[in-house]
């Protein structure tokens, strides 16, 4: 091999240092025909790697030709300057910043600064908020999303809820459809939603109603894993339905591999997803798992935030203890005044359990305080043992465990227990963070917290008067 | 023009031309991963700009334009280098190539990809399968080197004389479909 050929080689690989570059740029500036050469071997390497179906021609034609036709309706010059931008989010964690480091900042909001008004509001398919930056934005068809730091949610239009673990890359490719890169996600389809895609490297996920993670790395390796309904994966013309509790990989070239259930990696998109900011302190949100594991959970040493149903509007007004900011302790509301959440509202609830492992030995208490925060407002809290039974059936989406009578009569928060205080539970005045102390003994205790379930769109909700 | 004749033509361009596009691109030294996002920014400006277009049958070399002013504004943009295999050899490669010599036979035609397959299936099987390590499951020249016990150096040569092979091959049957 000349010089020349083993440069190139190296090029193309990808090996090639600074010097070898340096050569190899000297050798081309002289010799055009070296330059022809170079143009045909990559080529040739681009054309192996069309043989690739996700690179196909086909593949290119299905992709673009519709993108094309989303956007012919868009305002002069909008879609190429949409088209062209990236949206970076980047967290500056430490308050001495370098200027070079303002300087990106600066560069950064003028990426994400709101675009002019009027500018085709109307192809926007999403909402994207990473509370943990303070960033809100529009999202629309063609977007391409570079997540650099955090959890970062997105609510699409159709409902579909989907939260981004960074590092990740993906791209919007219609109200229904997106492409993740590389990275993780969590995703929430509500029955509007159904027949949301997520495609990667390898294979395409379809939604059939269902609560769903994916993870993709460059290589086109993914992941699938479905917390409850089901969802189909196609790959290579090969589909699979995917039912809960189910988890496979696909890969180029590789087919279907069936994997261990193990949901554990979504732990941080998971919360998200579900509509729980942060929580403190004892509290903590149950790890990802099927509906069905997560009512049998048990922990000794906290108190897990586990989702229920949502997208769910009451016919009924429903009896509540809590409706306004505020903190409940020492009294039972089941013998109080008539508190009730009015009926016709989208909602979704909550429930923060004590659960511990076996039981613990009568006069053991053990005394647990913490919060959890929610995305949306909380419109009305149950904390006593009656409504608690009572709400079991229109919120739960499983039958929680039996318990024994006692148990039964004291899930809620209790108003004597000996010598300790009473359990208090307060609603903070935005409504979005409950704080929990508990002194659990030998039963579960337990309070549901029913949240709203607006759309996206505009998250800041009216609170219920 | 009216909105529905000018889908038509986009479409119509898009459909000819976007193969020959995409290699283009990656003539210029564009990572393979990138070639059909740039290709794909490559025909939304063009959708933009459809009107400037003299004449549809021009549309081909007003594409290349667009795509080669394309890779040009990769250069400057330091958080997208990554799109390039090297951004002095591509800015070599943009900056030289409207004055290079007319290539040969291969870069004016498309590749076939069932020409490519029957050149592809003339190779040695132990050649074909460091392609497939390559090609199919991204692998580096060290990474199949470790997995075939191979020199990574004698990996690299290997697919360098691979790509030549075959690009004389498509070539070859390029001129006979010709003729």
């Amino acid at each position: 091999m000349s010089d020349f050929d083993a440069l190139c080689a190296e090029y193309l690989d990808g090996s090639l240092d600074e010097a070898g570059r340096d050569r190899l740029v000297a050798l081309l500036e002289a010799e055009a025909g070296l330059r022809d050469e170079l143009r045909r071997q990559l080529r040739v390497s681009g054309a192996l790697a069309r043989l690739r179906p996700e690179q196909s021609d086909e593949t290119f034609v299905r992709t673009v030709l519709p993108h094309l036709g989303s956007v012919a309706g868009e305002a002069e010059r909008e879609f190429p300057d949409r088209v062209m931008s990236r949206i970076r989010f980047v967290r500056f964690k430490r308050a001495a910043l370098a200027m070079a480091a303002l300087v990106a900042l600066a560069g950064a909001l003028v990426l994400l600064s709101p675009r002019a008004p009027g500018a085709g509001e109307a192809d926007g398919v999403a909402r994207l908020f990473n509370e943990e930056d303070g960033v809100e934005k529009e999202i629309r068809i063609g977007d391409e999303l570079d997540f650099t730091d955090g959890v970062t949610r997105l609510e699409f239009d159709n409902g579909a809820v989907v939260a981004v673990e960074a590092p990740a890359a993906l791209s919007i490719r219609s109200a229904a459809e997106i492409v993740l890169e590389h990275g993780r996600l969590n995703a929430w389809c509500p029955e509007s939603a159904h027949g949301f895609q997520v495609v990667t490297h390898s294979a395409t996920l379809t939604d059939l109603g269902t609560s769903f993670g994916v993870s993709a790395d460059t290589d086109g390796n993914a992941e699938f894993v479905v917390l409850d309904g089901k969802v189909e994966v196609v790959q290579d013309g090969e589909k699979r339905t995917l039912l809960k509790g189910n988890a496979v990989r696909t890969g180029r070239q590789k087919g279907f591999r069936k994997l261990d259930f193990k949901p554990a990696k979504f732990r941080r998109t998971w919360p998200v997803v579900s509509g729980i900011r942060a929580t403190r302190g004892e509290v903590v949100v149950a790890p990802p798992d099927t509906p069905e594991a997560l009512a049998l959970m048990e922990d000794d040493d906290q108190v897990l935030v586990i989702p229920e149903r949502r997208g769910f509007v009451p016919r009924s007004a429903i009896p509540v203890d809590m409706i306004e900011p505020g903190t409940q302790g020492g009294k039972l509301s089941d013998e109080g005044p008539l508190v009730e959440l009015a009926p016709g509202r989208r909602v979704r609830s909550y429930l923060l359990r004590y659960n511990p492992v076996g039981k613990v030995g009568k006069k053991k208490f053990k005394r647990f305080k913490g919060s959890v925060t929610f995305d949306r407002p909380v419109l009305a809290i149950i904390t006593s043992s009656g409504k608690l039974n009572h709400s079991d059936a229109l919120f739960s989406k499983t039958p929680l465990p039996p318990v024994d009578a006692d148990s039964t009569e004291m899930r809620g928060i209790e108003r004597v227990q000996g010598p300790n205080p009473p359990d208090r539970v307060t609603l903070s005045k935005n409504r979005r963070t409950i704080t929990v102390t508990f002194h659990a003994g030998e039963s579960v205790d337990e309070i549901r917290a029913i949240t709203a379930d607006d759309r996206g769109r505009r998250p800041k909700v009216a609170v219920a008067p | 023009m009216n909105r529905r004749e000018k889908d038509r033509q986009i479409e119509s361009a898009v459909r000819n031309h976007h193969s020959g596009l995409r290699y283009f691109i990656r003539s210029l030294g564009v990572n393979q991963a990138w070639v059909d996002d740039l290709a794909q920014e490559t025909f939304l400006v063009a959708h933009r700009k459809w009107d400037e277009l003299d004449d549809p049958e021009n549309a081909g070399a007003w594409l290349r334009q667009i795509a080669r002013n394309l890779v040009m504004n990769e250069l400057t943009k330091t958080g997208r280098r990554q799109r390039l295999l090297d951004e002095k050899v591509t800015g070599l490669l943009v900056e030289s190539h409207a004055s290079d010599p007319a290539p040969g036979v291969i870069e004016d035609t498309e590749i076939r990809h069932g020409a490519l397959r029957e050149c592809l299936e003339k190779l040695p099987e132990n050649v074909r399968r460091i392609i497939n390590a390559r090609y199919f499951s991204d692998r580096n020249a060290a990474d199949i080197g470790g997995e075939m016990s191979m020199n990574p150096a004698a990996v690299r040569k290997a697919l360098f004389l691979a790509r030549k092979t075959l690009a004389n091959c498509l070539a070859a049957k390029s001129i006979h479909s010709i003729h």
